[in-house]
């Protein structure tokens, strides 16, 4: 319950949260917390999602749809923090672990804060494409919140180290330089950033694509995996064309 | 709540602050509780942390995997032909699972005075929740007499001191724990425990009387269990 309580005080003081990971404070503990929330969250959508087809699809899509975040996490991952180092940064891999999971939080309750929503769909309508759109349309929105947590958590923290670096380095320049010859310091570029969650999105929809199915077709029996076919992107535009114009 | 008391109780993020408990040295806790103490509470928080590794195994493990063997060997998509593969993938989780759990048990001996510390933590936030109970049955008789409002004095006093001493305690088992050869700075902390011992010793010789000096000698035990721990490591 405590790491439930943890993620809830993050959720309403997120800027004492992006503070804190700033100065590295506790950050295996939130870590901790925020793998636990993510998990428990996704993992009961999953099995709402599944629910639509059997009990099989509900476990194998409980299973899933937590993999299928925590795994592009583990992809992407090494590559930011290995740039980042690169461009610079003097962060941890912890640090960027803790944001990325707060960000995994993030999408995770929403995704819950939607689960009335689509169970209601599921009971009332018997559509299997309009629900895979629904569904869709959900991850994109919840998606877009967490990125976009995740990318304004970065700049602050970056700003954070920014001002810190600054107040140590421009006393020595001020003594050494006049002021128009010294170049102004400035934050590290979003462009890395921006750059990343690009890649953070190609790898989750492309994972998505090669975990499915996660609804399961009513018309099929239960299937582990499909075959690797077309691609995410090719799919959607197939199916939403489908529903707009049936014939 | 008051203020005083809202300041002496010991919080779950002080003691992570103190303390620095690692995942391992946290499950180990949880492991270690569920043997020794036999509480429902415990074997309920060691069961979850169980079935949550165990997931986190399972979705870290199965899907790569899967994928992986579909990729390298046509799996056909066949229920029939699909769960053996799932139940043996599921057997390796398992036996990552019972690696953890065999890991863990050999780390027992390391996490045992962190768990007796954390158990006189939670003793003396039982203390601070009587006197909070004691203050609520005051408001509601009326006034507080003079006796008893220094009698509160001096358990406060007596509680800071021991908050203190646990606060050392939690350092130098940290300290003890993750540099076992750093010996110099672990002294020097028994060293401040046991000054500030010999002050609440002085308290104990003036004891008062009614409920507040059953809570000065429960403050008194906790002290006296921190310090033979702290002797121990």
């Amino acid at each position: 319950m405590h790491h439930f309580g943890l993620v809830m005080q993050f959720l309403r003081d997120r800027q004492t949260f992006l503070v804190e990971v700033a100065k590295g404070v506790r950050i295996e503990s939130k870590i901790i917390s925020f793998l636990i929330c993510s998990v428990t969250f996704l993992a009961l959508y999953g099995a709402i999602i599944g629910l639509s087809h059997s009990w099989l699809q509900m476990v194998s899509s409980a299973i899933k749809l937590p993999a299928l975040y925590l795994i592009t996490l583990m992809i992407c991952l090494p590559t930011l923090y290995i740039f980042e180092v690169v461009s610079g940064s003097s962060r941890t891999f912890g640090q960027y672990l803790a944001l990325l999971l707060a960000s995994t939080s993030v999408i995770s309750v929403m995704m819950i804060a939607f689960a009335p929503v689509t169970l209601f769909f599921h009971l009332s309508i018997n559509d299997y494409t309009f629900f895979k759109l629904l569904n869709v349309a959900i991850f994109v929105i919840t998606g877009i919140v967490g990125i976009n947590f995740f990318y304004r958590g970065m700049m602050l923290v970056s700003d954070a180290e920014f001002n810190r670096n600054a107040t140590e380095v421009m006393p020595v320049v001020d003594a050494t330089a006049d002021a128009n010859s010294t170049p102004p310091l400035k934050p590290r570029g979003a462009g890395v950033i921006k750059a990343w969650l690009v890649l953070y999105g190609f790898v989750g929809s492309q994972l998505g694509w090669t975990l499915r199915p996660f609804f399961g077709t009513p018309d099929r029996p239960f299937s582990l995996f499909r075959e690797l076919e077309s691609n995410f992107y090719a799919h959607i535009l197939y199916t939403i064309t489908h529903l707009l114009l049936p014939n | 709540m008051r203020s005083d008391l809202r300041t002496l109780k010991i919080t779950p993020d002080e003691v992570d602050d103190y303390a620095e408990l690692t995942v391992v040295d946290q499950s180990t806790i949880a492991l270690y509780r569920a043997i020794a103490f036999k509480k429902l509470h415990h074997v309920g928080t060691f069961l979850l942390v169980q079935l949550f590794t165990l997931g986190i195994i399972i979705i870290f493990v199965v899907p790569p995997v899967l994928i992986s063997l579909r990729k390298s060997s046509n799996l056909s998509n066949e229920t029939s032909a699909v769960l053996p593969i799932v139940l043996s993938i599921f057997a390796f989780s398992l036996l990552i699972f019972v690696g953890w759990n065999a890991y863990l048990l050999s780390q027992i001996r390391r996490i045992k005075p962190t768990v007796k510390l954390l158990r006189e933590v939670e003793r003396f936030n039982q203390v601070i929740q009587s006197i909070e109970l004691l203050d609520r049955l005051e408001s509601v008789q009326g006034e507080g007499r003079s006796s008893e409002l220094e009698n509160r004095q001096q358990v406060l006093q007596v509680l800071q001191l021991t908050r203190d001493n646990l606060a050392n305690a939690l350092r130098a088992d940290k300290i003890w724990r993750l540099h076992k050869n750093v010996v110099e700075q672990r002294y020097t902390i028994i060293n401040d425990f046991e000054e500030n011992l010999a002050e609440l010793m002085v308290f104990n010789g003036d004891a008062p009387v009614g409920e507040y000096r059953h809570l000065l000698n429960d403050a008194m035990q906790i002290n006296l269990s921190v310090h033979q721990e702290m002797r121990k490591l």
